[in-house]
């Protein structure tokens, strides 16, 4: 009797578990294949019609935004030459470009083919449809694989991993993990139907390595929207973006769990003062743009143009005030200065302590002293650099020592050197 | 289950309002979009489980932040992370959720074996409800090649931004590491993956196709494949038994509540489809252990005084990637993996270089090296069948029909695992590097170049190869990865198995980036000179403007071509070139070899 009914349960158990399971292990996996063909199937005929668009600009990429031959790119790639001629991948020519304008601080650049007509192009798509776990294409030409003359870009499938980053120069971008790598630079990223979401420009590695590990940004299409007008009226020169006014200063940890950027100090006399910032001042909101703290704070308002009129509000003593005012100008960045006697192109950090290393002469002073690119040189002779650092080394002569300290970023943590370096007899 | 049925339907309505943006046109609703939708929807259910961990202490600098990744497990807050996020030096431990809330935690526990530290988030005042968490999944079920996520807290997106970075990859293999980074030093069986990883997504999660737990990532990785890795959770459960033994590993059979059979299907049956396609595919993988004479690896001699790093000349010292691809005995791999470091590809260096063949059944037998095809970066070895022995092999398909956008996977021989590892993506683009050669966006690194490269048809359409070393346009992992196409493959073959080597044109321009653009400019403009281009050698750097080469006056790009092209190995090519306003003088000899 006990051994009839432990043998009933067992397979009335079976029965239950295999109720719903309606096919058989080859039956399931025909079906898996047979799903993962039609899913390939619909990839490639998205793929085929994705790359019409796509122009092959200088050192990087470009997209055509209108049949009138508009064209966007990055400033790094771009923006500092006056005439291109670019290839047209849908066109199969090339097409002399001028540059209508340009955006250092946002790192687009917009250029207009000359003589352009019913040109394949990209239409913007929603930012705001937009969702993290949706997936993407990068299109473009990393590492100038194309050859030059006929050859396709190179396109690649991935995710949008996150929205609103700031991370360097750009203050609202698009993280994903598509492939990204040198090259790619002004290229589009498009949803997987086709519409165009971001200018894919920087990417941040793993291992210091100059290639994708797997996070890419690009400039977001709302903060593209918002420049291309000006762009276009430029004449061949910047667009200026807005910045926190003077004078205000907000509190940058984030320790405290206040969900807004909080007004730290107001200098007296300032525009901040003058627009009525004060100390304590919690902003909220951007327009309708939630502030969750400083950093998107400065991400918001840095994705404006200069002039734009904002609307934020504060909670001040429990109440909410408005403060509206235009944007102030957001100053450029300076240009790179070379240093003939090292052999070295040096620009300011971004942080302002040093002078980052961005080329160095093979075989010049500084390359066989051990510098390398990307090296951050804090300390000149022990001081920091000062206005007229750069005479002051053209002024050394044979057998005159240099010393020089250097700030290098191994695979895990920062470390700083001090390079004595002899000026040899010519 | 463990989530309110309410929370799990906002997810869905959450993902179906993704309706609109893929631009479901008609309202039909494609198979792409539906997959779509099913990773939104997972990514929406688990992220407010994933937190910031940020480490303070007398020991830690302020301006330096020492982050990580967090994941939540348990309505109580019991958090998992990684020592790496919280080192021993720690002495207070704050947790920042996506939605900006900022809470205190405690120190639980910390497990050796695993390197995972669990935390208890304590509540704000007055929060009533309990914390979001995540299920953990039975990841003594996990196979290589399943769909996977990565979710976390790279260069702080959560602390810094209130975003959970997310990734979509596959669990690209798994097998025992001895870590080579500094900082973890795991030792045991690691869930690889090639969804991104990157500095401060250490500590969280890697979550199956469900959104359950696979994993904690660490910063463990093996030296041929420098990829992700993730300590599986049953280690974990293992290792905090105690704290851990009421929360259950869910089945991966159990699916996601609310689920969308259709978008379900899309999003994992890729990654299915390819591990059932690729399975003649991995019994046919073999690993070669290759052993090279010392004296084949170039020694760089610096001057007195030139303090220049060295480059790195070293290969992982690791067993590389082959595939049978013949049953008499004939195994193709990539010529990188085969090759003297010094260059020299006589026959009487190809016999000091030892290649022993371990096939997938575990066989052990010595390979013959017969020939190479230079510019395909393809080798073809030799071994002899065992009498009486039928060897698993993959034939080269004649016709791989590779169309932009098709899936491919990449197979790789695992350095101590029972299955090879296998990376997947799309065809990015053919004919490229002179032809023949296919460039995908599966990860390539130096454990599976020279392996198999399948379609979901089954087919063995390529080998991986291209991979260099200290090459500024072949790195490993970079997504820009190639193989050699099947049917090319096929046309020289037969030379191949003659012991014939195929030498590939020169190409010295290639490495150098010159504005091929500039209309009002006086000659060629250097924009991008790559290290061991021809430009590095004639010590040209960025922005220089050749004005003139061999006697050529104001050259322009196409020319510039043509100059080098006509000029053979060995010759000197004088250059006249203008670096900020100067005219200076440059002379630069022609390599012997193809330099890449």
């Amino acid at each position: 009797m006990m051994s009839k009914r432990c043998f009933c349960v067992p397979l009335i158990v079976c029965v239950l578990l295999s109720a719903g399971r309606i096919c058989t292990a080859g039956e399931a996996e025909t079906a898996a294949l047979s799903m993962a063909l039609k899913v390939e199937s619909e990839l490639t005929s998205v793929i085929a019609r994705a790359s019409n668009a796509f122009a092959f600009v200088g050192l990087g990429s470009g997209v055509v935004i209108s049949p009138d031959g508009y064209i966007l790119s990055n400033h790094h790639v771009a923006g500092e030459r006056k005439q291109w001629t670019v290839r047209i991948y849908g066109t199969a020519r090339f097409f002399v470009c001028d540059l209508v304008g340009t955006d250092p601080v946002g790192d687009l650049c917009l250029l207009k083919a000359r003589n352009a007509e019913n040109l394949p192009f990209v239409e913007a798509g929603d930012i705001f449809a937009l969702k993290v776990g949706q997936q993407c294409l990068t299109i473009g030409d990393p590492f100038k694989l194309a050859d030059p003359w006929d050859a396709p870009p190179s396109v690649s499938i991935g995710t949008i991993s996150a929205l609103h980053r700031f991370q360097q120069n750009y203050c609202d971008a698009i993280q994903t993990d598509a492939a990204i790598n040198p090259g790619n630079s002004g290229g589009p990223l498009v949803t997987l139907d086709g519409k165009l979401i971001g200018i894919t420009g920087q990417i941040m590695s793993r291992f210091l390595a100059k290639a994708n590990t797997g996070i890419g940004y690009a400039i977001p299409i709302d903060q593209i929207n918002r420049f291309i007008p000006l762009l276009k009226k430029a004449e061949g020169k910047f667009v200026y973006h807005g910045t926190i006014p003077d004078g205000v200063v907000f509190t940058q940890s984030s320790i405290d769990d206040v969900q807004a950027a909080v007004v730290e100090s107001v200098e007296p006399g300032s525009e901040g003062e003058l627009l009525d910032f004060q100390k304590g001042d919690k902003v909220l909101r951007v327009d309708d743009r939630p502030v969750l703290n400083y950093w998107r704070l400065r991400g918001i308002i840095q994705s404006y143009p200069e002039g734009t009129k904002v609307s934020l509000v504060v909670v001040r003593r429990g109440k909410e005030v408005p403060i509206n005012f235009a944007l102030p100008r957001m100053p450029l960045p300076p240009a790179p200065a070379y240093v003939e006697v090292l052999g070295i192109k040096v620009v300011p950090t971004a942080a302002g302590d040093g002078l980052l290393i961005k080329s160095l002469v093979i075989g010049g002073l500084a390359d066989r002293s051990g510098l390398l690119k990307d090296d951050v040189i804090l300390k000149i002779g022990g001081k920091q650099p000062v206005a007229n650092w750069q005479e002051a080394l053209q002024a050394k002569r044979p057998g005159d020592q240099i010393s020089l300290d250097v700030r290098r970023r191994t695979a895990t943590a920062y470390v700083v050197q001090t390079h004595t370096i002899t000026i040899p007899a010519r | 289950m463990n989530w309110s049925l309410m929370r799990q339907s906002a997810a869905i309505i959450l993902a179906c309002g993704v309706f609109s943006l893929a631009g479901a046109e008609g309202g039909k609703l494609t198979l792409l979009n539906q997959m779509q939708i099913r990773h939104v929807a997972i990514h929406e259910q688990v992220t407010p489980a994933v937190v910031e961990v940020q480490s303070f202490g007398d020991k830690i600098r302020v301006d330096r932040p020492c982050y990580g990744t967090g994941v939540v497990i348990s309505a109580e807050g019991l958090v998992l992370t990684s020592i790496t996020a919280v080192p021993d030096v720690a002495t207070t431990v704050k947790v920042t959720f996506p939605n900006g809330q900022i809470h205190n935690a405690e120190f639980v526990a910390y497990d050796p074996t695993t390197e995972v530290r669990l935390l208890r988030v304590l509540k704000l005042e007055g929060m009533s409800r309990k914390f979001d968490f995540v299920e953990l999944a039975d990841s003594t079920q996990t196979r290589v090649g399943e769909l996977a996520y990565t979710a976390g807290n790279p260069f702080q997106t959560i602390g810094r931004d209130r975003q959970v970075a997310w990734s979509i990859g596959t669990v690209s293999g798994i097998y025992s590491i001895e870590s080579a980074d500094e900082w973890a030093k795991y030792k045991g069986l690691v869930f690889e993956t090639d969804a991104a990883v990157n500095p401060g997504s250490d500590g969280g999660p890697l979550f199956d196709s469900n959104g359950r737990l696979l994993g904690i990532l660490s910063l463990a990785y093996c030296e041929s494949r420098w990829l992700g890795s993730a300590i599986p959770i049953h280690f974990v459960k293992k290792g905090l038994e105690k704290q851990l033994a009421a929360i259950p590993m869910i089945d991966p059979k159990v699916p996601f509540k609310g689920d969308s059979a259709d978008g379900a299907r899309a999003a994992r049956d890729v990654m299915e489809g390819l591990s059932i396609s690729s399975r003649t595919a991995q019994a046919a993988m073999v690993k070669l252990i290759v052993q090279r004479p010392v004296s084949s690896v170039p020694k760089t001699v610096r001057a007195p005084g030139d303090k220049r790093p060295l480059p790195n000349n070293n290969r992982p010292n690791t067993p590389v990637s082959g595939v049978l691809f013949d049953p008499a005995g004939y195994i193709l791999t990539s010529a990188f993996n085969v090759e003297n470091d010094d260059g020299d590809d006589s026959d009487e260096a190809k016999n000091l270089v030892k290649i022993t063949v371990v096939l997938s059944n575990g066989m052990k037998l010595p390979a013959k090296q017969l020939g190479r095809h230079n510019g395909q970066d393809v080798a073809v070895l030799k071994i002899d069948v065992p009498p009486k022995t039928t060897l698993p092999f993959i034939p080269l398909a004649r016709d791989p029909e590779l169309v932009l956008g098709r899936y491919i996977t990449v197979l790789g021989a695992s350095e101590d695992g029972a299955v090879p590892t296998r990376t997947m993506g799309i065809v990015s683009a053919v004919d490229r590097l002179d032809g023949g050669v296919v460039q995908t966006d599966a990860l390539i690194n130096y454990g599976n170049a020279g392996g198999a490269v399948v379609d979901l048809r089954g087919r063995l359409v390529g080998i991986a190869s291209q991979l260099k070393l200290n090459s500024d346009w072949s790195q490993p992992n970079s997504g820009v990865g190639f193989f050699a196409q099947s049917d090319k493959i096929l046309a020289y073959m037969d030379d191949l198995k003659m012991a014939l080597d195929i030498r590939k044109p020169l190409r010295d321009d290639r490495g150098t980036h010159v504005e091929a653009n500039a209309y009002d400019l006086q000659g060629v403009k250097v924009d991008q000179r790559l290290t061991g281009s021809l430009a590095w050698e004639a010590n040209l750097i960025d922005d220089d403007v050749i004005v003139a080469i061999d006697g050529m006056d104001t050259p322009n790009p196409l020319t510039l071509v043509q100059v080098l092209k006509a000029h053979a190995p060995g010759d000197s090519l004088d250059i006249t070139f203008v670096r900020n306003g100067k005219t200076r003088y440059s002379q630069v000899k022609m390599p012997e070899k193809a330099k890449k």
